[in-house]
């Protein structure tokens, strides 16, 4: 017998025994494949695989790279478009990898997002090469796997991440807000997400609605930053360097801005608003003409604030102020018009102010909103006693303006005859000096003051800068605006588009500090 | 409540030196041109019976002023009497009180 030659026996006892151990190695292949959490991993059964089919040389590439170390040569080799065995020669493997250098076949087997190649023998049988088949097939099983898990925790991170920032997005920008006494106050927030730029919130009299760029948890955390900034400015004595100070760094490092509009609403009637960088504030009064209080500063964030604008007005009983973010007009319909400025103006004048939110939103019906949208109500209650007339520029109408004020004003009122006094002398200037056509008082009372606002069509002019001359001499003119300036406790001035504004506090005078 | 006065009426009693005007109703500068048309000329001594006025604007004590000024000009005596708490509030505000010759 010749023993150099393997008998039959002997050599299907060898592949039985290849067999079998490439069956174990799949069975045990497979759970490992299942639990992969990286990409080393399955390199290492890559390996694994190649020692049992007795090749040396194994890699894995994924997603372009090759995981593990790699022979120069084979980063040289492009992906196969199937499995495929290279004969030896074909390739030019560079250095001997073991000793001496010698002829080397390559598997190259396909992997979904990848390929794998064994190296290192003369040939792969066709056992072998079923093998790595299978072995392709469970790593990319295995991968997608991998991947999938991976993408549902990055998911699950988010999720948290969301939760998170809407909590914290709702704490500082409550869905409802609270209503001043002697006021209405109605507020629509739509967020385009479940956060969104778009906040308001309250501080003791003030109610701040605005707009911090950008989406998600940093503009949540800069809306918290601050609404804290804004309460520690609102007791401040000087409002705008504090909210400067506090906010324009910030703001600035971030990369982003704000804008915003606030009101101080007092109960009286008193409000102060500011606008920094946010579309124009529309007061309406009773009778739907429109004053605006428009941005006084560039927002901030983008130019330290050096001054803003603090505009004084009274909210007569009917007045309101309507604050919306830039959702409302910037919305488009399907041609691509936006919704618009004008067409804001046109429905804040026409409708009701406690319609005037049913009445945008229903407006928005075919236009696309893609911000979000915040429309905020603050109308006077209009049942409070008080007055609004228009008069003819007309000195006859002197009368009418006296019968006017009693309206609002009770015949027992001490501020009664001072603020006749004072609002007869400005309607005088205003028709005489300023040729107003039209003059209208609104007015109510609060406490021993008379809230008066005297807004007239004539020619611009601040009455305030006239009052020079001084009382208790006999002359023939200048008397009127000594009288108003002297039984006004408050008295600003206004060029608000056509008209000249003045809102007076009126107050019997001291008649003890005049000479 | 009583309406307050809408007009103002000016009841003169002129005789040869003497000149009474009797005033009631509001001196506003609406009323003005025709206070001063009912007033001049003045008189040797002529008195402004303020009692019925309710209310009196700059215009109103204006013409005062011009009234006294004319009669300081041309010698003649004017005085004014039983002026109201609203007209004094405007002679007060105004620092007139003190320089109009009340009596």
């Amino acid at each position: 017998m010749d023993v150099t030659a393997p008998d039959p026996f002997t050599e299907l006892l060898d592949q039985v025994v290849d067999l079998s151990d490439q069956l174990v190695f799949l069975q045990r292949l497979i759970p490992q494949a299942l639990a992969l959490t990286d990409e080393a991993q399955a390199t290492g059964l890559v390996q694994q695989a190649a020692a049992l089919i007795n090749t040396p040389g194994a890699a894995l590439n994924v997603r372009g790279e090759w995981l593990g170390d790699t022979p120069g040569w084979l980063r040289g080799v492009q992906p196969p478009g199937h499995a495929a065995v290279l004969p030896a020669g074909a390739v030019h493997t560079g250095a001997p990898f073991i000793g001496a250098w010698r002829l080397t076949a390559v598997l190259a087997v396909p992997l979904e997002q990848g390929w794998l190649a064994l190296w290192g023998k003369l040939d792969f049988l066709a056992g072998e090469r079923e093998l790595i088949n299978t072995l392709a097939q469970l790593l990319d099983a295995a991968l997608r796997a991998m991947h999938g898990r991976r993408e549902a925790e990055r998911y699950a991170i988010q999720e948290r991440d969301r939760r998170q920032a809407r909590a914290v997005w709702r704490a500082v920008t409550p869905e409802a807000l609270r209503t001043p006494p002697g006021y209405h106050l109605h507020l629509h927030s739509q967020p385009a997400s479940d956060f969104g730029g778009d906040f308001q919130f309250q501080e003791a009299e003030w109610i701040v609605a605005g707009d911090v760029s950008g989406k998600g948890l940093p503009a949540a955390i800069i809306t918290a930053m601050f609404a804290s900034a804004f309460t520690v400015a609102a007791r401040s004595a000087s409002l705008n360097s504090t909210l400067g100070e506090a906010l324009h760094d910030h703001l600035e490092r971030s990369g982003a801005f704000c804008t915003l509009a606030a009101m101080q609403v007092r109960p009286d009637g008193q409000l102060r608003v500011l606008n920094i960088g946010h579309p124009p504030v529309l007061l309406r009064r009773a009778d739907g003409r429109l004053e605006e209080v428009r941005a006084s500063a560039p927002p901030l964030g983008t130019f330290p604030l050096l001054h803003v604008d603090v505009e004084r007005m009274w909210l007569h009983p009917g007045d309101a102020l309507l604050v919306y973010s830039d959702g409302l007009f910037e919305a488009e319909d399907t041609a691509g018009v936006p919704f618009g400025l004008e067409r804001t103006r046109q429905l804040a004048s026409q409708v009701a102010p406690t319609a005037f939110i049913r009445q945008a939103v229903a407006g928005l019906r075919g236009f696309e909103v893609g911000d979000d949208l915040t429309l905020l109500v603050l109308q006077r209650d209009p049942a409070a006693r008080g007055v609004q007339r228009r008069l003819p520029g007309d000195l006859q109408a002197l009368v009418a303006l006296s019968e006017a004020l009693r309206e609002a004003v009770p015949p027992d009122h001490p501020a009664l005859m001072p603020a006749e006094l004072a609002i007869t002398e400005l309607f005088v200037n205003a028709v005489r000096h300023g040729g107003a056509r039209e003059v209208t008082l609104r007015a109510h009372t609060s406490g021993t003051d008379i809230l008066v606002t005297l807004t007239d069509d004539g020619a611009p002019f601040d009455p305030r800068s006239a009052v020079t001359r001084e009382g208790g001499e006999l002359r023939e003119h200048g008397y009127g605006l000594l009288i108003a300036q002297r039984c006004a406790r408050e008295w600003h001035y206004a060029r608000k588009a056509q008209f000249n504004r003045q809102t007076l506090r009126l107050r019997a005078p001291d008649l003890s500090v005049l000479t | 409540m009583t309406r307050p006065p809408t007009t103002l009426d000016v009841l003169v009693r002129r005789d040869a030196d003497d000149l009474h005007l009797s005033l009631s109703g509001r001196l506003d500068a609406h009323q003005v041109p025709g206070f001063l048309a009912a007033a001049e000329p003045l008189a040797a001594r002529t008195t402004l019976d303020l009692g019925g006025v309710t209310f009196m604007d700059s215009s109103g004590l204006a013409a005062l002023v011009r009234l006294v000024r004319t009669a300081r000009a041309a010698g003649q005596d004017l005085g004014i009497v039983n002026v109201q708490d609203g007209v004094r509030l405007a002679m007060e505000i105004t620092g007139l009180y003190a320089v109009l010759p009340i009596r």
